[in-house]
């Protein structure tokens, strides 16, 4: 019956995106610990190879890096897969920031605002280096990946250089290094 | 601040011209000081000031800020409808390009060396997001606030409990401790 499997899967998906959408304080660096976890560990609908090349592709790919969303969706049920997942996503939080953006005139100065931001920022900071770490743990490379990463952190950190050329960089040194190994 | 005064005059058309060229030419990230360049700078839609309040609007609330803020600044410039125009200009073009290029890929995909290249722009990519999560810590430099952070990162990265959970007990009591601490900046 691949008809009700293929349902199953896009329904997981929705249930598994809608809820995450609504806790992505911080946006996407944020979640993709949690994607990792439930697509490769979970559900076993995705490698670990799967996983690094689909997270790889959409950074090199224009527009924003949450459309790692929509390849997954489009991995695990094809193009309605796409679909569920993206706006299974997009959905929630996109009516909870419509709703806000028409209070948030009215509370331009309140102090509260500056405490919520700082009460979350914790939160996304753990959640961004989960996700850095369950990336890595995730890549082949082992310490060259956790050495890799670092140096890029490190560069970008002291020079703000254009994102997408690091990226290139980092495919281009991979390749070279390809036949050594 | 006078330079800076707003026109108005946006069309839902202007919008979703803007909103498609940021979406098909940002590659690796940056597209929120893009969007002040065009909507601030160039075009003067909006003053610094509302930009900067939806900026943080959108990053308090959850989903990808850059999203967010579109939502965000399309409701202000053109209500529902410069909402709807500017969300799918940035996003829809993308995401059928993004499964182009990953049909692509599934051609070369047993080519060896493509892995092995996409494991070297996955380990820079991560570089990029532990140099945000620097950045947004040294910020929030203090005791408490770090050891929040450290503790989702274990639950969350080491024990691999589901995020939901993790954010739902750590959102209350980090909320607390800002609470608590007189505020400095």
């Amino acid at each position: 019956m691949p008809d009700a499997d293929l349902l199953d899967r896009v329904l997981e998906l929705i249930r598994m995106f809608a809820p995450l959408s609504l806790v992505a304080f911080g946006g996407g660096p944020t979640i993709v610990a949690e994607i990792e976890r439930q697509t490769v560990t979970v559900h076993g609908w995705l490698t670990h190879r799967d996983f690094i090349d689909i997270f790889a592709i959409s950074r090199v790919a224009p527009g924003p890096g949450i459309l790692l969303i929509t390849l997954i969706g489009w991995k695990v049920a094809g193009l309605l897969g796409a679909i569920a997942a993206s706006f299974a996503f997009y959905i929630p939080s996109g009516l909870l920031v419509s709703g806000a953006a028409l209070l948030w005139r009215r509370h331009r100065t309140a102090a509260w605002r500056d405490k919520v931001e700082r009460g979350l920022a914790p939160i996304a900071i753990g959640l961004i280096f989960a996700g850095a770490y369950s990336v890595l743990r995730a890549t082949q490379g082992g310490l060259l990946a956790f050495a890799t990463a670092a140096v890029a952190a490190a560069v970008l950190i002291w020079r703000p250089i254009n994102p997408f050329v690091l990226l290139l960089g980092g495919a281009v040194i991979y390749a070279a290094a390809f036949p050594l190994l | 601040m006078t330079t800076n005064e707003p026109s108005r005059s946006v069309s839902l058309r202007d919008l979703a011209n803007i909103y498609f060229w940021i979406g098909v030419s940002s590659f690796g990230g940056g597209l929120v000081s893009w969007v002040h360049r065009e909507a601030v700078e160039r075009r003067k839609w909006l003053r610094d000031q509302e930009f900067l309040s939806g900026l943080a609007l959108s990053q308090i609330l959850p989903g990808p800020t850059m999203v967010n803020m579109t939502i965000y600044l399309g409701i202000q410039m053109r209500g529902a409808a410069g909402a709807m125009v500017s969300w799918s200009s940035l996003v829809l073009p993308p995401s059928v390009a993004i499964v182009l290029i990953y049909l692509l890929y599934l051609q070369v995909q047993g080519v060896g060396v493509v892995h092995f290249a996409l494991d070297g722009v996955a380990a820079t990519a991560v570089g990029l997001n532990i140099a945000t999560g620097i950045r947004v810590a040294r910020r929030s430099r203090n005791v408490p606030a770090l050891i929040v952070a450290a503790g989702v990162f274990v639950a969350v990265a080491l024990l691999r409990w589901p995020m939901l959970w993790v954010v739902i007990g750590a959102a209350p009591i980090s909320l607390a401790l800002a609470w608590r601490r007189k505020p400095s900046a």
